[in-house]
């Protein structure tokens, strides 16, 4: 971290502010070598946004982290782009990319097949229902029209409504739905 | 082209760290001394005996330790990280030579106070053996750029340092098989050829032949290493 901080003339003040990015302070003075897969993702992530580059790189940034540090690293990133920092995720976890990514692009045999934003795909592919639970924990599907409305209305009248859910695909689906293939 | 002497200096650093834990690397250094030592004890007293472990030196710490520890660098996958770094390709190569350029000429200097060497005019023999570990410094960046690992460079270095420690006795040969004759061009001939003329009494202009040649070389070597190296940085 110290021949980076050389290498892009920062201040070595840098680094704990790095380590602390990736939730690393603690182990600051441990060898690389002594450190798990995890942590080691993490220096190399910690090294990689020390110079608050404007454009940065990420190939599955968390597939070796818990939870508790994937959260840790969500939060960073999102940090760091706020900052100015442009991120270009590369992720096989589809509930990534929607917490993460502004845009999302599925790519697929080498072509880009869909981009826009994940709010703005799960409603070009959402079938329009909802979903409706009772009190009963009977589900309920209504259509997202004056009919659905009507039904939706009735339920309510009645308070027999616990949850109301929007059946919003998944970008998983989504992405099954315009490859045609899984995610590998 | 970008330079900074505090880039280089940090990547100097870094390889002094690297090369000091290396004790398969490291430990290299100390056997052109210990030829210098025995070479004396044995009473040889000639620039080809005094030459051979300065030709030795240049093989084993210019060429030997830098293609290791280009190797090393590139087997770690650190090599990678230098490039995409805001060094340039000439405080990259500059910094990841300046170990190897130090300790050839720290240990060229004791080789010769161990061999009692005391050139003629010690400023043209010292140009020429800065010039000359150019050269091999150059060609140990180009077999660690090459390598794929420590281990293959280890091996692929072993002909340049048969070739260049000990290939000026070819020219013993050179009567009967003609064709030895362009082993005189070889750097490490060159030197001898240099050192000797020194002895004899010649001055800068009287050995401006022998510094073209290795000139030559180096200019060369550092293309071709320039050219591989511009290659490793892309995927």
């Amino acid at each position: 971290m110290k021949l980076y901080c050389q290498l892009y003339d920062l201040p070595v003040s840098k680094i704990e502010e790095a380590l602390g990015f990736v939730n690393l302070k603690e182990a600051s003075k441990k060898k690389v070598s002594e450190l798990s897969k995890g942590m080691t993702q993490r220096v190399l992530l910690a090294r990689a946004t020390l110079h608050e580059p404007e454009l940065l790189f990420l190939d599955e940034p968390t597939s070796a982290l818990d939870p508790v540090n994937t959260l840790h690293i969500y939060e960073g990133l999102r940090a760091l782009n706020k900052k100015g920092t442009t991120i270009f995720l590369t992720t096989h976890d589809m509930q990534e990319a929607d917490t993460l990514c502004d845009r999302v692009a599925f790519l697929n045999k080498g072509k880009i097949q869909i981009m826009d934003e994940p709010s703005e795909l799960k409603k070009k592919f959402s079938d329009l229902t909802l979903t409706v639970e009772l009190e009963n924990k009977e589900k309920v599907v209504l259509q997202k029209d004056a009919t659905g409305a009507e039904e939706m209305y009735q339920l309510m009248k009645e308070n027999r409504v616990v949850t109301v859910h929007s059946n919003e695909p998944t970008l998983g689906d989504i992405f099954v739905k315009v490859t045609g293939g899984e995610l590998v | 082209m970008t330079f900074s002497w505090k880039r280089v200096n940090a990547i100097f650093q870094k390889d002094y760290k690297d090369f000091s834990r290396n004790m398969a690397v490291s430990i290299v250094i100390f056997l052109p001394l210990i030829m210098a030592a025995l070479y004396s004890r044995m009473g040889v007293d000639s620039i080809q005996g005094h030459f051979m472990t300065i030709n030795m030196t240049f093989a084993m710490v210019g060429t030997y330790v830098q293609c290791c520890l280009i190797a090393e660098e590139k087997e770690k996958n650190t090599l990678r990280g230098l490039m995409l770094s805001p060094a340039s390709t000439l405080e990259i190569l500059g910094g990841k030579s300046l170990l190897s350029f130090v300790l050839t000429i720290v240990i060229i200097f004791f080789s010769a106070f161990l061999s009692e060497y005391k050139p003629a005019n010690i400023a043209i023999v010292a140009v020429a053996i800065i010039l000359s570990s150019l050269f091999y410094i150059g060609i140990g960046t180009l077999l660690g750029l090459v390598a794929r690992s420590v281990m293959e460079s280890s091996v692929i270095v072993l002909p340049v340092i048969g070739i260049f420690s000990v290939g000026s006795f070819v020219t013993v040969w050179a009567e009967k098989y003609p064709i030895l004759k362009v082993v005189e061009y070889m750097p490490n001939v060159q030197l001898i050829d240099l050192a000797e003329k020194v002895e004899a009494g010649a001055g800068f202009a009287d050995v401006l032949s022998n510094f073209g040649i290795i000139s030559v070389w180096v200019v060369v070597v550092c293309l071709l290493t320039v050219s591989v190296f511009k290659k490793r940085m892309m995927d």
